[in-house]
């Protein structure tokens, strides 16, 4: 967090805020760090279908019509 | 006693100027042509340096960035998931946010394109200062994860 107002920090992740605290541990230490990004951030939520679900069909498809 | 092509093409590359040296030949044979006068071809050979420096600087940084792709958001096929916050993202776009030092979280479903963003986004932010952003499938900013190069400092 030595980044904090000084300078932006871009974080995905494919699980929900809520689950933070069970997979990184300590409430302790997350609680203040999620307080920190969130301060002065976007938080954009991304839904929907899979691109890569996407391509590995489009693949497919390919790998059959050629054969 | 003009220079010869090649000892013109030697000294312009003595003082720097590759770009105007890689494209002088061409330039030449256009004004031979007499599809441009002196200054029109001039400024196209200065034209030609700096789209070269410009291209080089963008490369070095993308290099620097340790980025693994050259992800962009117009490649971004919108119509495929129409549940992506289009607007919030385009937004980021405009990387307002790195002036004002805020934050983004990306949240959601595998393959949806968070770390496409992260990636767009840090690469657009190039000119002023690449790497800025990390990003993995899970992360904090603890000292384990992965830090801009110690040579991007960040721009104040």
């Amino acid at each position: 967090m030595s980044r904090y107002e000084k300078a932006s920090t871009i974080v995905t992740s494919n699980r929900p805020i809520d689950d933070w605290p069970a997979l990184l541990g300590d409430v302790v230490v997350i609680a203040p760090l999620l307080y920190r990004l969130m301060h002065h951030g976007h938080l954009l939520k991304f839904d929907g279908r899979s691109w890569r679900l996407k391509h590995a069909a489009e693949r497919l498809a390919r790998r059959t019509s050629n054969a | 006693m003009p220079m010869t092509l090649i000892d013109l093409q030697k000294a312009l590359r003595g003082l720097r100027l590759s770009g105007m040296s890689a494209t002088l030949e061409a330039r030449a044979l256009q004004v031979a042509a007499h599809e441009y006068d002196f200054l029109e071809a001039f400024s196209w050979l200065v034209q030609d340096e700096l789209d070269r420096r410009r291209s080089r600087l963008l490369e070095r940084r993308y290099t620097g960035s340790g980025l693994s792709e050259r992800a962009s958001l117009t490649a971004l096929d919108w119509s495929y998931n129409p549940k992506l916050p289009k607007r919030d993202v385009l937004e980021l776009g405009t990387l307002r946010f790195l002036d004002a030092r805020e934050d983004v979280l990306l949240i959601g479903k595998p393959g949806t394109g968070k770390s496409h963003v992260a990636k767009a986004l840090a690469l657009g932010s190039s000119p002023s200062c690449a790497a800025r952003s990390s990003s993995s499938s899970t992360i904090c900013s603890c000292a384990a994860c992965p830090r801009p190069p110690a040579t991007n400092s960040p721009t104040s």
